[in-house]
C-alpha cells in the first residue's frame, strides 16, 4: 500500500479492497475530466466567497442562493465575453486549456499509477452535488412559477411578432403556472435522485428527458442560459458515464452482468463527518431556499412591482379623445404623438401604445431588483407599448411617470388625473416633451380568445 | 482480497471468466427459463395481454375501410399517418372540451381494462395447465413495440418536416397575444423555432428507431414513454386535445420497459449481478426465420424510409396541411395601413372601435387577405389537428377521421385544397381579424375572396385591385355584406423582433 493511499481521501474504500487496472486512455480522460470538472465546479474565485460573505442571513433573499448555486469559473469579466455563441464559452475553453496542460503534466508525475477508482468516485461525488444543488434552485423557481411569472396585461395585449423568441417561449410558458410547477417537481426529483448515490442513472434520464429539452430550447430560443444549461447536460452525461458499459452488457449484449462493487465506508470519523455535513447542507438548502422561495412567492414575486396601482384602475383603456396642445388629434395609427390605447396594471405600471418607435430592453431580466422601476421583466423582450413606472399622490391627484427602459429614464411625465365614472379616466398635464397633454380614456371590456376559447364555442 | 469492476467505464477486462449459459430446446435460458410464474403473475398477465392486444390493434372498421380503400396512385403522407396513428379503442364518445378526446376519453382506456379484466378473469377459469407464458408475453411486446414505435416515427416526421407547427403568418404576428386559444398559443411557441421543431421531432423517431430493435427496445419505450408523458400533461395544461392519444402511448411505453426495468433497478440501484433473462422464441423452421426477417423488413421499409419519403414529397412540393399553396399576389406579402376607407362612397375615419371600417390588413405569400375590425366572429377552434371531432354520431362511423386534412382530401379531388388549409391562419384566433381566401384574376385584376372561418363560409367579396406604387394596393368593390368599398392600403414594413432576433443589431421597433 502507497504512502499516498493512507490519506483519508482513499479510506472511502474497504480496507484491503483492490481494483482492476484501469486502460491507458482510461486513466487519461480521468485526469482530464478530474482538472476540468474541479475548475468548473470548485470556487477558487474570490468572488464567490465575497458573495457569499456578503449575504444578509437575517434577511435572506433566496436570489442570493440562487446567484451561488449558478456559480461558474470566471476567468474573464462577465462585460469582456460575449453573451452569445461560441464566444460564450470562453470560461470553459481556459479551464479546458487548463485541464489539459494539468492532465499532462500530472500523466508524467503519476506514470505508474493503475487507477484511480477513489478519485473517481469523489469526482462523482462533487459533479453529483454540484448538479442537484442547481436543480434544487431551477427546480423551487418553477415549483413556485416565479421564473416564468403570469403575463401581465399589457405583455398579453403585445402582438405575436412584438416578442423576441425567448419571451415567448417564458410567456407561453407563463400562462400555464400549473404546467411549470410540474416542470420544477421534475427537477426536484431528478436532484433527489441524484442525491441518493445509487439513484443517480435515473435522475440523469430524468434530466436528459426534461432538462436536456430545456437545454435545447435555450439554444434555439437564444435564453440566454445556454453555457449553464450545457453545464448542466455535461455534467449529466458524465455522471451516465460509468453505467453505459454495464447497461450496454446487460441489454445489448444479453450476457451476465455484475453490480458497482465498491461501496464506499465511512469508518473513518472524518469521512463520516465530511458526509453528514454534505448531506445536512444539502437538506438545510433545500428547506431554506424552498421556504424563501415560497415566501417570495406569495409576499412578493421578485420579477413583478409590487407597489400597488392606483385603485380600481386596472384595466385595458382605449384613448377616446387626445388633445396635443390644445389640438385635437383624432385616432391615428401613423401619428407619433396620439396615444392609440393605454393599460394600466395591477401594479404601479402605466403602459402606452403609440406609433413611437420601442427601443426594446434586451436583457434576460434575471436579476431580482428591489426597486419597482428597476423590476424589467415586463418590458424585457417586447416592443408594441412604452412602459412608465409611476409614482401616485393620491391627495392632489397626481401621477408621475418615468420610463422603465433603462436607457429613457429621463424620459418622464406629470398628469393628474380625474375619475368622472367608474370607466373613465382624465389625464391631463405635460408629456416626456413639456408639450400639454389632455387625455380621455375609456375602459375596454371584452372578451379574450385566450381566456374564453377552451372549451366551448364563442364569439370573440 | 476482493477485485472489482470499477473502472472509469466499468472496465471489461474484469470479466475474466465469461459465464456460460445453456439454452434449452425453447430457445430458454435455462437459468430463466422454464421457471414457473406464480399465481398472480399468471392473472396478471392474463389480463396484462388482453389489455395492451386490443390497445394495439386497430378496432374500429373506418380503420380497415380506408386502408382497404387506399389508391397507390393517391397515397400521401396523410393516409400514411392515418394508418400508424389510429386510436385505441373508441368504446363512448362523450364531448368535453376539445371535442370527444377531452379528459372524458379517458374513459375508454378505463373501460377497456375493466374488460381485460373480466377476459383475464375468463381465461383464469379456462386455463389451468398453463404454468408460464413466456412465448406469450414475448409477442405482446412485439405487437407492442411496432405499434408504438410506427406511431412515434409518424408523430415525429410530422416535426421533422414542420408542418404540425409552422412560423406564425404575418397576421399572427399582427395579433396580439390574448387574442389566440392556449392550444393555439402552445403549437405556435414551437412554431416559432424550425430548429426546435425539428429537435422535437427527433425526440419522437428516436424512440420509435430504438423500439425497432428488441435489444434496444427498452431505451426506446422508456425515453418514448418520457417524452410522451410530458407531452400529455403540456395536453393537458394548454387543452391541446391530444392528451388521451399520448398518454395512451405512455402506457404502451411502460408496458414495453416493464419487461427490462426491474432489472435494471436491480442492477443500478441494488447493486445485484444480473444474470441473462429474456426469453426469445426458436425459430427452428426455415419458413418461420424467412418469414421473421421478409415481414420486419417489409414494415420497416413501409413505415419509416418510405413514410419519410411520402413527408418530404408533401413538404418539399406544396402539401403543407398548414400552409395554404396558391401563391398570392407578388411582391404584397406584408402589413398595410388602411389610409382611407369608403363605404358606399362615404369616407369612414380610422376608429379602433368601427366594425365595418378596416383597421390594418396582410397578405401572405399565399393567397390569403386579412383585415382588423371591432366586430367579432364565431371562432373557428380547429387548430392544426383536433381529432375525433364526432358530433351526435352514435355508431362511430366517423371515428379516425380527424377533418385537418380536408385540405388532403380537396387536392385528391383536383380541387383548390386551400380552403381546406384553414386551421393555421384561423383556428383558435379571435375572429376581429378575418381571413380571406382569395383567387386573383390577374388579366382583369379582379379578387374573388372567400372567408376561411368554417363558420362563415359563405361571406365573399369581389374586390378589383391596383397597385400604383410598389407599397400601395388598392381595393374597390363589393364586400361580403353587398356594400360598395374603396380602400387605399399602405405598407408598413415593419420589422418584426420575432423575426430579427435578440442579436439583430435593430434596436427599435
Amino acid at each position: 500500500m502507497s504512502a499516498i493511499q493512507t490519506n483519508p481521501v482513499y479510506k472511502i474504500a474497504k480496507p484491503g479492497q483492490e481494483f482492476g487496472e484501469w486502460k491507458a486512455w482510461e486513466k487519461v480522460l480521468f485526469r482530464f475530466f478530474f482538472l476540468f470538472f474541479f475548475i468548473l465546479i470548485v470556487p477558487l474565485d474570490w468572488k464567490f466567497y465575497r458573495e457569499l460573505f456578503s449575504i444578509h442571513w437575517s434577511h435572506l433573499h433566496f436570489h442570493e442562493l440562487l446567484d451561488l448555486a449558478k456559480y461558474q469559473v470566471n476567468f474573464f469579466s462577465d462585460d469582456s465575453i460575449s453573451r452569445w455563441g461560441i464566444g460564450s464559452y470562453a470560461n470553459w475553453g481556459v479551464a479546458f486549456l487548463i485541464s489539459l496542460g494539468g492532465a499532462a503534466i500530472w500523466g508524467r508525475v503519476d506514470a505508474r499509477r493503475k487507477e484511480y477508482t477513489v478519485l473517481y468516485y469523489w469526482l462523482r461525488v462533487i459533479v453529483r452535488y454540484r448538479l442537484a444543488f442547481l436543480l434544487i434552485a431551477y427546480g423551487f423557481i418553477k415549483l413556485f412559477p416565479l421564473q416564468m411569472p403570469y403575463p401581465s396585461l399589457s405583455n398579453l395585449l403585445t402582438n405575436y411578432g412584438d416578442f423576441y423568441a425567448w419571451k415567448i417561449y417564458f410567456q407561453t410558458l407563463g400562462i400555464s403556472p400549473r404546467y411549470e410547477s410540474f416542470l420544477g417537481f421534475v427537477e426536484i426529483l431528478s436532484a433527489f435522485l441524484l442525491f441518493n448515490r445509487r439513484t443517480t442513472t435515473f435522475g440523469v434520464g430524468l434530466i436528459f428527458g426534461f432538462i436536456g429539452n430545456v437545454a435545447v430550447a435555450n439554444g434555439f430560443y437564444d435564453i440566454g442560459e445556454q453555457v449553464l444549461s450545457t453545464f448542466i447536460v455535461l455534467m449529466a452525461a458524465f455522471l451516465f458515464v460509468q453505467d453505459i458499459p454495464r447497461l450496454y452488457r446487460l441489454l445489448v449484449k444479453e450476457k451476465a452482468t455484475l453490480a458497482n462493487k465498491f461501496n464506499p465506508v465511512y469508518t473513518d470519523k472524518l469521512l463520516r463527518r465530511i458526509r453528514v455535513g454534505l448531506r445536512a447542507a444539502f437538506l438545510l438548502f433545500v428547506v431554506v431556499f424552498a421556504y424563501k422561495v415560497f415566501d417570495n412567492y406569495r409576499n412578493d414575486p421578485y420579477k413583478i412591482p409590487h407597489t400597488p396601482g392606483l385603485s380600481n384602475s386596472y384595466g385595458y383603456y382605449n384613448v377616446r379623445q387626445f388633445i396635443l396642445n390644445k389640438d385635437t388629434i383624432p385616432y391615428s395609427k401613423t401619428d407619433p404623438d396620439r396615444w392609440q390605447d393605454v393599460v394600466f396594471e395591477k401594479w404601479s405600471t402605466l403602459t402606452i401604445r403609440d406609433a413611437r418607435p420601442v427601443s426594446i430592453d434586451r436583457s434576460s431580466a434575471e436579476a431580482a431588483p428591489e426597486k419597482d422601476i428597476d423590476r424589467n421583466y415586463e418590458l424585457a423582450g417586447f416592443a408594441g407599448r412604452h412602459y412608465y413606472y409611476y409614482e401616485a399622490d393620491t391627495v392632489n391627484h397626481t401621477i408621475s411617470l418615468q420610463n422603465k427602459n433603462k436607457d429613457l429614464r429621463d424620459e418622464k411625465l406629470f398628469l393628474t388625473y380625474a375619475r368622472p365614472d367608474a370607466s373613465t379616466i382624465l389625464l391631463s398635464g405635460i408629456n416626456q416633451r413639456k408639450d400639454s397633454i389632455h387625455v380621455v380614456l375609456q375602459k375596454v371590456d371584452k372578451k379574450y380568445m385566450m381566456f374564453e376559447g377552451r372549451r366551448k364555442p364563442v364569439k370573440i | 482480497m476482493s477485485t472489482s469492476n470499477t473502472g472509469l467505464l466499468a472496465g471489461r477486462a474484469k470479466y475474466r471468466k465469461e459465464p456460460t449459459f445453456q439454452l434449452d430446446s425453447n430457445g430458454l435460458l435455462a437459468s430463466a427459463g422454464l421457471r414457473p410464474w406464480s399465481r398472480p403473475q399468471k392473472i396478471a398477465f392474463r389480463i396484462a395481454f388482453l389489455y395492451f392486444l386490443f390497445l394495439c390493434l386497430p378496432t374500429y372498421p373506418a380503420f380497415y375501410e380506408r386502408l382497404f380503400g387506399l389508391r397507390l396512385s393517391k397515397i400521401t403522407y396523410n393516409d400514411w399517418q392515418e394508418i400508424v396513428a389510429f386510436w385505441p379503442p373508441q368504446i363512448v364518445t362523450i364531448e368535453s372540451e376539445e371535442g370527444v378526446f377531452g379528459i372524458y376519453n379517458y374513459i375508454n382506456l378505463i373501460l377497456v381494462l375493466v374488460g381485460a379484466i373480466a377476459g383475464g378473469a375468463v381465461w383464469t377459469l379456462l386455463d389451468r395447465r398453463s404454468t408460464q407464458y413466456n412465448k406469450l408475453y414475448y409477442w405482446i411486446r412485439v405487437l407492442a413495440r411496432y405499434r408504438l414505435a410506427y406511431g412515434m416515427i409518424g408523430w415525429g416526421l410530422k416535426k421533422a418536416f414542420p408542418m404540425q407547427m409552422v412560423f406564425p403568418t404575418v397576421g399572427m404576428l399582427n395579433t396580439p397575444f390574448v387574442d389566440m386559444a392556449e392550444k393555439k398559443l402552445y403549437w405556435s411557441h414551437v412554431g416559432v423555432s424550425f430548429g426546435y421543431t425539428v429537435f422535437l421531432g427527433f425526440a419522437e423517431i428516436i424512440p420509435g428507431l430504438l423500439l425497432l430493435n428488441r435489444k434496444t427496445s427498452v431505451l426506446g419505450a422508456a425515453l418514448a414513454a418520457v417524452v410522451t408523458f410530458n407531452i400529455c400533461i403540456a395536453n393537458h395544461a394548454y387543452d391541446a386535445g391530444v392528451a388521451v392519444p399520448a398518454a395512451y402511448f405512455a402506457i404502451i411505453g411502460l408496458f414495453i420497459a416493464w419487461y427490462d426495468l426491474p432489472k435494471i433497478w436491480n442492477l443500478l440501484v441494488n447493486e445485484k449481478d444480473i444474470t441473462p433473462y429474456r426469453y426469445y422464441p426458436a425459430f427452428a423452421q426455415k419458413w418461420q426465420r424467412w418469414g421473421r426477417t421478409g415481414l420486419k423488413t417489409f414494415f420497416n421499409i413501409v413505415f419509416v424510409p418510405v413514410a419519410a419519403g411520402l413527408w418530404a414529397y408533401g413538404f418539399f412540393n406544396g402539401n403543407n396541411y398548414n400552409i395554404p399553396s396558391t401563391p398570392g399576389l407578388p411582391g404584397t406579402k406584408g402589413y398595410y395601413n388602411v389610409t382611407e376607407f369608403r363605404l358606399n362612397n362615404k369616407l369612414i375615419p380610422y376608429s379602433p372601435q368601427d366594425s365595418v371600417r378596416w383597421q390594418d390588413a396582410t397578405f401572405e405569400t399565399w393567397s390569403s387577405l386579412s383585415y382588423k375590425t371591432s366586430r367579432g366572429a364565431i371562432a373557428d377552434r380547429m387548430i392544426g389537428y383536433s381529432p375525433l371531432r364526432v358530433k351526435k354520431d352514435s355508431k362511430n362511423t366517423l371515428l379516425n377521421q380527424p377533418e385537418t386534412q380536408t385540405s388532403d382530401k380537396l387536392a385528391k379531388e383536383k380541387k383548390n385544397r386551400d380552403m381546406g388549409v384553414t386551421r393555421w391562419e384561423v383556428g383558435g384566433m379571435a375572429g376581429e381579424r378575418r381571413y380571406f381566401f382569395y383567387r386573383a384574376d390577374t388579366v382583369n385584376h379582379i379578387l374573388y375572396l372567400q372567408n376561411k372561418n368554417i363558420n362563415a363560409r359563405d361571406e365573399r367579396q369581389v374586390l378589383h385591385y391596383s397597385r400604383p406604387g410598389p407599397d400601395r394596393v388598392i381595393l374597390q368593390g363589393i364586400n361580403e355584406f353587398k356594400d360598395s368599398i374603396y380602400v387605399v392600403l399602405d405598407r408598413d414594413n415593419k420589422k418584426y423582433p420575432l423575426v430579427e432576433g435578440r442579436q439583430s443589431s435593430v434596436a427599435s421597433y
